[in-house]
């Protein structure tokens, strides 16, 4: 008995140690990152930049040569890909993608389509980067360095903490979570000159936020010191000045307004009052468009020990003012 | 009704973690997502109370029976024929065990690891594996029920390491919401596992000793832990959205030099839990029926239990609901009227 358990442990084993479905690398297009963007006719033009793992005819080394980019329209992404997987001949593979590169256009006419394919497909994975470009992505995906194709997550990893100082971040996990939960998120937004024939990381950088809420790009903000004020413990500036938030902001809602209160350290004088009121203006002029930057929703969440009470809450709220008050610890170099 | 199946061999700790592992594989599969559609941010509190609650529940009718199964107790209590019947509605119970274990583990295989493949496939291997525990016997089991609970908790600890940069103590406000009878109903579901540990007769009286409040309890921690890393990682009412949510805490895990893909993780887990889980309900299937039916050998009638179980499996029969309503009859009906009454008989007779 004992033998013939031996045995058909052993034959049961073979089929599990090969892929039954029998899909080798060379049958595989590696997307390492992908660009949407929008199209005439209400359709989208996406982007996908492919690791040359052989069989694509392509040289392994030499400028340009270990990337390629193909282009595919379709009125959704799994439409896209499926015109590339018939033109390449080839299944698209995502389980490798560093990022998505939305334009603004496409970013404004939203972003949870396309984000929802990802999230749903398992073998990608959620630290997957959303962001969003004020230039076509597809000509930059077009025109990157090899650089891009050893360690396409480490390539865009220095682009996106190229500072010292604070720059939003968005991973698929945090959109998804946002989108569900009806919070407001800030994404990279990569400006830059790409009208060179060849692009280096040196070219493009992080200049901006995209603030994103109901799956959607409502605006964007060049001036990031607040939100790495509230969102981070970054070094953050103001008018030369180096301020650092110590703790987390306290939140609490009285009515409609929440008091939001940030604790920071600050290399110099600057004016407490000031920034505050300044603070203010930035939350109203965003919740203006539906999205919430100090992410109220999220901390009202803590005021509730009752869940049918936060609900009561939620369905209540609205209009809400914001009365911000910055508490500075002054140290000097 | 003794020595149908010899089991009197399985030590305390071996019967132990075999209802570890009974209890907690339905846990690494849509439990939780079950969970939060009813207790949205604060599953884990009800996870750990039922843990509690059904912990002393076996103690106290560990107590009550003085070290003997349920089944004997319902012979003694009402007689040979409820005994019998006893038995067999406890093999029946088994057999939706294994069912469902199996049809988890198809369905999630078939979702993650081997999309285009036959859903047959994946059956036809769990049914071969099933079916050699089930000849296998219990010790080798237990045995190996001891080492998958010691690599279970390893492998979960991992993730919940690696995860801990998402995890969001805001996330779990607000903490209470109201429970509902389906939502307590599932939270009893869970731990329906323990079952096995007081309702199969043979097993030695050392491994009878407070089995299965310490399987009870090391199960609920467990899974207290999932549920709990699942609400810190995951607001509610994103939460709702993952079917899987241990595959979904795998997959949040930072990519790092040494933790590349830790789905993997998950995947195995999947593959030694559910075989282990399906083997054993199987063969408690098998060994209760025979009790019942007063057949003389179980092992003869595993292959027709399996193939049961592989064509509920196959057409993809819900089993989850009518698990859930045989557990709640389980636990509230036939379980403290077997004990009670039990009690009362043997009362009588000291009496006399």
């Amino acid at each position: 008995m004992k033998i013939f358990s031996f045995i058909l442990a052993i034959v049961l084993m073979l089929p599990l140690c090969g892929c039954y479905d029998n899909r080798e690398i060379d049958t595989l297009a590696n997307v390492l990152a992908l660009g949407v963007e929008r199209a005439e006719g209400g359709i989208k033009l996406y982007t996908f930049a492919i690791g040359n793992t052989g069989g694509f005819g392509l040289e392994s080394s030499g400028d340009g040569a270990n990337l390629l980019c193909i282009g595919a329209y379709g009125k959704d992404i799994a439409e896209a890909v499926s015109s590339a997987d018939l033109r390449l001949g080839k299944k698209l593979s995502f389980s490798h993608t560093s990022v998505v590169l939305f334009s603004l256009d496409a970013a404004g006419e939203g972003i949870t389509e396309d984000a929802m394919y990802f999230d749903t497909n398992h073998k990608v994975r959620p630290q997957l980067v959303l962001a969003v470009t004020d230039f076509s992505p597809g000509e930059y995906l077009g025109k990157l360095s090899t650089l891009l194709e050893p360690n396409a997550d480490k390539y865009f990893q220095a682009i996106f903490t190229s500072t010292q100082s604070y720059t939003p971040s968005l991973r698929l996990s945090e959109f998804m979570n946002a989108h569900f939960c009806g919070y407001t998120v800030t994404a990279p937004l990569m400006t830059g000159n790409i009208s060179k024939s060849a692009v280096s990381e040196n070219d493009v950088a992080v200049n901006g936020a995209g603030i994103i809420y109901d799956g959607k790009l409502k605006g964007y903000t060049g001036d990031m010191s607040f939100l790495g004020l509230f969102y981070s413990q970054k070094d953050v500036y103001f008018e030369g000045t180096v301020i650092r938030s110590i703790k987390r902001p306290e939140v609490k809602l009285k009515g409609n307004t929440a008091e939001i209160e940030i604790f920071a350290r600050a290399e110099g004088n600057i004016d407490e009052n000031s920034l505050a009121d300044r603070a203010e203006s930035l939350l109203e002029k965003y919740s203006k468009n539906g999205a919430d930057l100090a992410n109220i929703m999220y901390f009202a969440r803590k005021n509730h020990v009752f869940y049918e009470d936060y609900r009561k809450f939620l369905n209540s709220v609205k209009d809400i003012k914001y009365s911000v008050k910055i508490t500075l610890e002054r140290y000097e170099k | 009704m003794e020595g149908v199946i010899s089991i009197n061999r399985l030590d305390s700790k071996g019967m132990m973690s075999l209802g570890v592992v009974l209890i907690i594989s339905g846990f690494c599969y849509t439990a939780p997502a079950k969970l939060t559609a009813y207790f949205p941010a604060g599953a884990y509190v009800w996870v750990g109370l039922t843990a509690v609650s059904v912990g002393l529940a076996c103690l106290l009718a560990d107590k009550l029976l003085g070290g003997k199964s349920l089944c004997q107790g319902a012979e003694i209590a009402f007689g040979k024929g409820v005994g019998k019947a006893v038995c067999v509605g406890f093999g029946f119970f088994s057999f939706l065990y294994a069912s469902l274990h199996l049809g988890e583990f198809s369905r999630a295989v078939e979702a993650f690891l081997l999309p285009a493949s036959p859903r047959i496939f994946v059956l036809v291997i769990g049914a071969i594996l099933g079916l050699v525990l089930c000849i296998v016997g219990i010790e080798p089991m237990a045995r190996y029920a001891f080492v998958i609970c010691i690599g279970a908790f390893v492998m979960v600890s991992v993730i919940f390491v690696v995860t801990l940069s998402d995890a969001e103590p805001g996330n779990l406000f607000p903490l209470i919401s109201k429970p509902s009878l389906s939502g307590i109903g599932i939270c009893l579901r869970v731990y329906t596992g323990v079952l096995f540990c007081l309702f199969v007769p043979g097993i030695s009286p050392d491994a009878k000793s407070k089995t299965s409040f310490k399987a009870t309890l090391i199960a609920g921690l467990f899974m207290t832990l999932i549920m709990l890393f699942y609400n810190l990682c995951i607001p509610y009412p994103a939460s709702l959205k993952y079917a899987y949510p241990l595959h979904r805490l795998s997959l949040l895990a930072n990519s790092t030099l040494l933790f590349q893909r830790l789905d993997i993780i998950v995947y195995a887990l999947w593959m030694f839990l559910s075989f282990l889980t399906f083997g054993a309900s199987a063969l408690f299937a098998c060994n209760m029926i025979s009790r019942g039916l007063g057949l003389k050998n179980p092992k003869a009638i595993a292959p027709a239990v399996v193939f049961l179980c592989f064509l509920v499996c196959m057409y993809n029969l819900d089993l989850e609901d009518m698990l859930t309503a045989v557990s709640v009859l389980l636990a509230f009906v036939i379980f403290p009227v077997v004990v009670f009454c039990y009690r009362i008989v043997v009362g009588r007779v000291k009496d006399k």
